[in-house]
């Protein structure tokens, strides 16, 4: 009798022990629709909770789910009406736990009464460790105009986003183009155009605001790139325009009408030049230097008369040399990849920080993959030139600006596969040899809520290794005054 | 008899809002968006005074129906004349009632304060938490609380808050002599509190610039811009608190002190109008009249305004033109009202913004979707203080469900979907994007989309004229973007293209006579000896034109050309 009773305690603790759904009316075999769709994604131990809804045309009256361990063991039990929120501790306690292994969701929805059990999905925790955020910029999806915009870091353990600095504070000037050195907010490079244009520069402890145009490079610095010693920073100078499309879907084309790279040296405020990437005939832009600091990426194309020539603006992926020692360019322009030969235009090369790869964005023509909804994420395999689209986070929406994590692990980029017109982030995981798991949605703590409503696109995203702890007012202080230090070719 | 006073305020200030300034009220409305989501109140509840904003967004959203937003304003308004006579009640319990007619200046200066388009309504709430504050701590009859409830004021109301330090220096004066020092002590600390709290918000809120934080964040549309009329309502009720602690009329008697009231109560109300209909403009009360009227497709409302009074602003004579294609009325009456050209059909890119708001109404019923788009999305991010604004999310919304971009509708769509009065009208197209085109307008410009080819300009601005004649060439309707073209060649002067515009569609009933004008044009210059489209020229505007030819050639004065010929196309094409 005694073991007739321990059977039946066991199986009912078995029972509510279990990773099945909770008590379901009948139960379909295929993944639940949810939104975010966190099916199938690797994610790393320390992202904030996956707090996800039941996907819209659902018409869910409640949702359920199950999370449990690999071996079946329920660590997490929640239902909601509209969106399942994990609570924080909780969720990296699980977390911390299962470093390495899957984690399973079993999903129930309720509709017309009725609960509906699907099969569960799981979720990799990844060992790869990630950085302790993202900053990125938010701003109206608009044309032209410099209208309200800020930039942002976001903790990506929780919820936190910090204002890094907004232009609010000095009467609506555009912010961009804001970068750290892999990751180290400690030097960081922030372009402001409008009245109180200026090129904020923070760097061994101090923060300066710069004049960056010169008689000899035009105009202002624009797309950065640190050196990993931080004694100098790639610059690109571009005199950009944009144009509209009248009645196709397409809205606007950015484009360069002229481009040149320049290595800036912030401890003597000199300007490096090199006439190889400084040609009139081509536009040079996006530079990016190597992990080891020995080289600088960049994409170049042939000069056109833009914007009737837009179609015939493809860029290649190229690199020349860099010596840190003398500060000097290589003597020859590499291409690696022949943009006009494969019918495309390669764009915004990101190498790896250990060496291996070189993402970039790749569409028909031009040189802005936002307003392309045919951009999609490329990876170059720097040890054997392999050149191939990364088919397994591109979607039919532009897939561009991306970043790597310290660890190169972990790429954040922008996309716009959730809505044709608000870029969103993405961020995805590369194992060791290249291939990428499911990308997962920057998560929110009410993410239909947040999404819904935002009326802002994120874009120019990067990782930060730590708050990036530039005083907004000390900022503003200096931007509106006139005082900056003018930089000198060297 | 206090209540009947009030009363009689709130009237006034109902029937102003109602009368004077109603298309004032449906504008504030117009350029914000008040939805009922958690995550708009947390953005409010994030900076100081964000409450007051809130509340004050919660108000103005029912200014989107001219009557309530009128009541509302009478309410709040009324509230802060009743709200600052319990004030001076609650420093001075006995204060003479001679005074009273004073309690009514901080609710004139708000008034007044709200005639001006860029301030906010949030200012006028937040006043109200702030003398609510005074008199809870006032009851509360405890001077330590003057430290909490600055903190908290500032918190609920921004820096409104600061004035609640005049409240105990007051009572410094009024106090028994005895409790003075106690009395000082509170003064003290309640100034100590501000100090305080002033720092700390410059430590705390640093994406703010501090000239915010110390005089509002969400006072006015353009942060860290504060008109005369923000200080004169700042300042009311510290002023009038001041004076109302002056020994009243208690010995007078009885009927001198009605006579004293009723001189002191007519003073105030002839000085309240005064300063009322100096802060009061109608010139630009009928450019919102204008553009509310063509952004809810009120065409015969416009032309009536226009043949009232003529419109002489971009803005009016954008929207009279509107008024007259969309009524099929532009190629007869153009030249009955003043027009500045091209720009009068539509705005250049680089323009105010107000004037793109308008401008993008026109192009939205040009056809020209794009535009539309561009100008109106660009009003709306450029609009001072980045606020979202209900009416141009609509538009886009629109604009995305006639382009077939649905997913981007989508969007807009969810937005208005949280507010009170635009939620039924998205919650129905979130449903079935497709019940668009049961309306009769977004039916018809869905035939405008991907109509012309694949124009790419590289100036900031679009080639309107080749659009329209791409896309009318492609409808061959006599539509709205056919009379659109013919417009812009009118007032373009281009008699040319005019002529071969013409031909892109076939008129039903008889042609336009501002039309048979410009064809005639050639024949008036070569002196009849051009030729001309006889298909299309009747025989009356023909001998029209040989009279004007011949009171041309006798060099008749303007006065006289412009009384016989004003009307015409012929007098606009000569006149410089």
């Amino acid at each position: 009798m005694k073991a007739y009773k321990f059977i039946i305690l066991a199986s009912v603790f078995a029972l509510l022990n279990s990773c099945g759904v909770p008590d379901a009316d009948k139960s379909i075999d295929s993944y639940p629709p949810i939104w975010p769709d966190y099916v199938g994604v690797t994610v790393p131990s320390a992202i904030a909770p996956l707090n996800f809804s039941a996907a819209e045309g659902c018409e869910a009256e409640g949702i359920a789910v199950s999370v449990c361990d690999e071996g079946g063991s329920k660590l997490i039990s929640l239902s909601d009406r509209e969106t399942i929120k994990f609570p924080l501790r909780k969720w990296h306690k699980v977390l911390e736990a299962n470093v390495g292994k899957s984690l399973s969701f079993a999903v129930s929805i309720k509709r017309d009464g009725a609960w509906t059990s699907y099969k569960p999905f799981s979720v990799e925790i990844s060992a790869d460790p990630i950085d302790y955020g993202l900053t990125y910029r938010l701003i109206k999806a608009g044309y032209q105009s410099f209208g309200h915009m800020g930039i942002f870091e976001r903790n990506l353990t929780n919820f936190r986003q910090r204002t890094v600095l907004d232009n609010k504070m000095f009467d609506a000037g555009c912010l961009n183009c804001h970068t750290s050195n892999r990751t180290d907010p400690s030097s960081y490079s922030l372009h402001i155009r409008g009245d109180h244009s200026a090129t904020l520069l923070k760097h061994d402890g101090q923060t300066e605001c710069l004049n960056t145009t010169t008689d000899e490079t035009g105009g202002f610095f624009v797309y950065p790139s640190w050196h990993p010693s931080g004694k100098y920073i790639a610059y690109s100078v571009n005199k950009t325009r944009l144009s509209f499309y009248t009645h196709t879907d397409r809205k606007l084309e950015v484009y360069d009408q002229a481009s040149d790279l320049v290595v800036y040296k912030p401890e003597t405020h000199e300007v490096i030049l090199s006439d190889l990437v400084r040609r009139k005939d081509r536009f040079e832009n996006y530079p990016s230097f190597s992990a080891d600091g020995s080289e600088i990426y960049f994409v170049s194309a042939e000069a056109g008369d833009l914007p009737k020539e837009i179609r015939g603006n493809q860029y290649s992926l190229c690199k020349i040399a860099f010596d840190a020692e003398s500060g000097r360019f290589g003597d020859r322009v590499d291409t690696l990849v022949n943009g006009p030969a494969l019918g495309m235009s390669i764009n915004t090369p990101r190498p790896s920080y250990d060496g291996r790869f070189v993402m970039v964005a790749a569409m028909d023509y031009g040189t802005f993959p936002i307003w392309h909804p045919e951009a999609d994420l490329w990876l170059y395999d720097i040890r054997t030139g392999d050149f191939r689209a990364i088919d397994e986070i591109n979607s039919d929406c532009p897939d561009s600006f991306h970043n790597w994590s310290s660890s190169s692990r972990w790429v954040v980029f922008t996309t716009r596969r959730d809505n044709s017109l608000y870029t969103r982030l993405y961020i995805a995981h590369m194992d060791e040899n290249g291939h990428f798991g499911r990308p997962f949605l920057l998560p929110q703590r009410n993410p239909r809520e947040y999404y819904d409503q935002l009326m802002y696109s994120f874009n120019t995203p990067d990782f930060t290794s730590a708050p990036v702890g530039l005083n907004p007012r000390a900022a503003r202080k200096m931007l509106l005054s006139t005082d900056r230090t003018r930089v000198r070719v060297r | 008899m206090k209540r009947m006073f009030t009363a009689l305020f709130a009237l006034a200030v109902f029937l102003f809002w109602m009368l004077v300034l109603p298309y004032h009220v449906l504008y504030q409305e117009e350029i914000q968006i008040f939805p009922y989501t958690w995550s708009h109140l947390r953005q409010c509840l994030a900076f100081p005074g964000g409450v007051a904003s809130y509340l004050g967004e919660f108000f103005v959203q029912f200014f989107h129906v001219a009557w309530l937003g009128a009541l509302s304003l009478a309410v709040l308004t009324a509230l802060a004349q009743v709200q600052s006579w319990r004030v001076v009640r609650s420093v001075k319990a006995d204060a003479d009632n001679v005074w009273y007619p004073l309690s009514f200046i901080p609710a004139v200066c708000f008034w007044a304060f709200l005639c001006d388009a860029g301030n906010l309504v949030s200012a006028l709430v937040a006043f109200l938490l702030v003398c609510e504050t005074a008199v809870i701590v006032r009851k509360g009859k405890h001077g330590k609380l003057w430290v909490p409830a600055i903190a908290l004021a500032y918190y609920l109301a921004g820096p409104m808050a600061f004035i609640l330090v005049l409240v105990p220096l007051v009572d410094i004066f009024t106090s028994d002599p005895a409790k003075r020092a106690a009395k000082v002590l509170d003064a003290a600390l309640a100034a100590l509190a501000c100090g305080l709290v002033a720092v700390l918000s410059t430590v705390v809120f640093t994406q703010y610039p501090v000239k915010s934080l110390l005089c509002g964040v969400e006072y006015s549309h353009i942060p860290g811009q504060y008109t005369a009329s923000f200080w004169t309502s700042v300042i009311s009720l510290p002023a009038v608190l001041l004076f109302s602690m002056l020994p009243g009329g208690e010995r007078l008697r009885k009927k001198t002190r009605i006579y004293v009231l009723a001189a002191f109560s007519v003073v105030i109300s002839l000085a309240s109008y005064a300063y009322v209909r100096k802060h009061c403009s109608r010139d630009l009360e009928r450019v919102y009249a204008y553009d509310y009227h063509a952004a809810h497709r009120q065409w015969d409302k416009i032309i009536a305004m226009a043949e009232k009074k003529t419109p002489r602003t971009p803005s009016e004579v954008i929207c009279l033109n509107l008024a007259l294609v969309m009524k099929g009325e532009s190629g007869d009456r153009l030249f009955e009202f003043f027009q500045s050209g091209v720009p009068g059909l539509f705005p250049n890119y680089d323009t105010y913004v107000f004037l793109k708001f308008t401008g993008s109404e026109a192009l939205y019923q040009a056809g020209l979707l794009n535009m539309a788009l561009h100008y109106s999305f660009e009003a709306y991010q450029t609009f001072p203080g980045g606020r979202e604004s209900a009416r141009h999310i609509k538009r886009m919304a629109e604009v995305n469900m006639i382009k077939g971009t649905g997913d981007v509708a989508e969007k807009y769509l969810k937005v208005l979907s949280r507010t009170l009065f635009y939620g039924k009208w998205a919650k129905r197209y979130l449903q079935d994007q497709s019940l668009m085109l049961e309306d009769a307008v977004y039916s018809r410009l869905a035939g405008c989309r991907n109509s012309a080819p694949d124009i790419f300009d590289d100036m900031y601005d679009f080639p309107k004229q080749a659009i329209l004649r791409s896309q009318v060439a492609k409808s061959g309707k006599a539509d709205e973007s056919y009379h659109y073209l013919l417009a812009y060649d009118l007032l373009d002067k281009d008699v040319e293209s005019l002529a071969s515009d013409i031909r892109l569609a076939k008129i039903e009933g008889p042609v336009p006579v501002l039309y048979q004008e410009a064809l005639l044009v050639p024949w008036i210059a070569s002196g009849g000896k051009a030729d001309y489209d006889r298909d299309l020229v009747s025989d009356m505007v023909l001998s029209r034109a040989q009279a004007f030819a011949e009171d041309l050639q006798t060099g008749r004065v303007t006065s006289y050309m412009k009384a016989r010929y004003g009307k015409t196309f012929w007098f606009y094409y000569g006149d410089k």
